[in-house]
């Protein structure tokens, strides 16, 4: 697996570019409800309907959206898209992705800005505001517990937490000293449970989105 | 506008863990550094970012077009996905590397529990904002049992959640 491009079975067939556009539109338009819904829709898609990925490549794509910074979903795509067809394939796949949802978000952002201040949505957008409370903290939970079965990563929890409430910390600081953190306190292998984040085949519980 | 591109640059390029990484990031930067946003807008932003399909850095749209309408819409949702497109395709050169290399977990073992931290902070920032009063601490409450007990999709959590407001605000 030297060069990325070649899946490991090579006797997948060349994937067209339109059909990678035209699926990835679809998965964009309706892949609600963050990372894990949006991963399960394309495992559909990507291998159970077409084969164009085994669950090998499957889980590495899910792994590379994990450990890379940005949206786990679309690190996936992209990577899979790169090694589907190239810089053309992963370009094709990123902006197919992201444009239903950019389009939506927009026209969005027009009817807010136009209608924002009329009072029923004052109160709509009450009600959004407390739900958005519940799922951050419903993903802070998900991704959270694991953390606290070792004393080291509760405490690095903690600490982020109160140095940006208390401290007010900048948050790029903080991603640079919990890594420089992690590479004092992680030294053994045996600080390293479970093996690389698994579980891409669409069962995952949701950390992130 | 420069500001706005980099800004959004930075934030794709560190936020480890997911999306929702973004929001402590949007928040100390376009909230309180450069006020593009008030507390309510920022907000109202996640949650439109929240109903809408696809990755809720979505909502980064509605702060480029606060700030410098469609071109700043597109050049915020340009700048923020950008890194996740280069990251994705350098990943396909390292994957063996990534996988087994121990620094990087070690690395990556630091930056996960802190990063939770971070979207908890943000948590208790918005929840102040938007958790005012009775009815809104029981729909947060109603809607984060619906989420974690019931498994419930966070998509149609929000619209219920809105649509109670709008009957009851």
């Amino acid at each position: 697996m030297d060069d990325p491009r070649e899946g490991p079975t090579g006797e997948a067939p060349r994937v067209g570019l339109l059909h990678l556009a035209g699926v990835l539109l679809k998965v964009g338009a309706t892949g609600f409800g963050g990372a894990m819904p949006m991963l399960a829709l394309l495992h559909t898609e990507y291998l159970e309907k077409r084969r164009w990925v085994s669950q090998e490549e499957f889980d590495e794509a899910v792994m590379v959206g994990q450990i890379m910074p940005g949206p786990i979903a679309v690190d996936a795509i992209t990577h899979m898209g790169y090694r589907l067809r190239g810089w053309s394939g992963a370009l094709v796949s990123w902006f197919a992705f992201i444009l239903p949802s950019f389009l939506l978000m927009l026209a969005l952002t027009l009817v807010y800005r136009r209608y924002g201040g009329v009072p029923q949505f004052i109160g709509l957008f009450k009600g959004l505001g407390a739900g958005v409370v519940a799922v951050i903290a419903a993903a802070a939970w998900r991704m959270g517990r694991p953390h606290f079965k070792d004393v080291r990563t509760a405490c690095l929890l903690l600490g982020a937490l109160l140095g940006l409430l208390l401290l007010r910390i900048n948050v790029v600081l903080l991603v640079i000293l919990a890594g420089l953190a992690g590479l004092v306190l992680f030294r053994k292998p045996s600080d390293f449970p479970p093996a690389p984040p698994r579980g891409g085949s669409g069962q995952g519980k949701g950390d992130g989105r | 506008m420069l500001d706005l591109f980099f800004t959004f640059l930075k934030i794709g390029a560190f936020t480890f863990g997911g999306g929702m990484v973004m929001i402590p990031f949007i928040e100390q930067d376009a909230v309180r550094t450069f006020g593009w946003l008030t507390q309510r807008e920022f907000v109202d932003a996640i949650a439109m970012g929240q109903i809408t399909p696809g990755p809720i850095v979505i909502s980064s749209v509605f702060i480029g077009y606060k700030v410098a309408g469609l071109a700043g819409a597109v050049l915020a949702m340009g700048a923020i996905s950008l890194p996740t497109f280069f990251y994705s395709i350098a990943a396909a050169y390292h994957l063996h590397r990534l996988k087994t290399n121990l620094r990087v977990r070690a690395i990556l073992r630091g930056v996960g529990p802190a990063v939770v931290g971070m979207i908890l902070a943000a948590g208790f920032v918005i929840a102040k904002a938007s958790v005012v009063n009775i009815w809104t601490s029981l729909l947060a409450l109603a809607c984060l049992v619906a989420i974690v007990r019931f498994k419930a999709d966070t998509s149609l959590v929000i619209v219920a959640a809105g649509a109670l407001g709008l009957l009851l605000g």
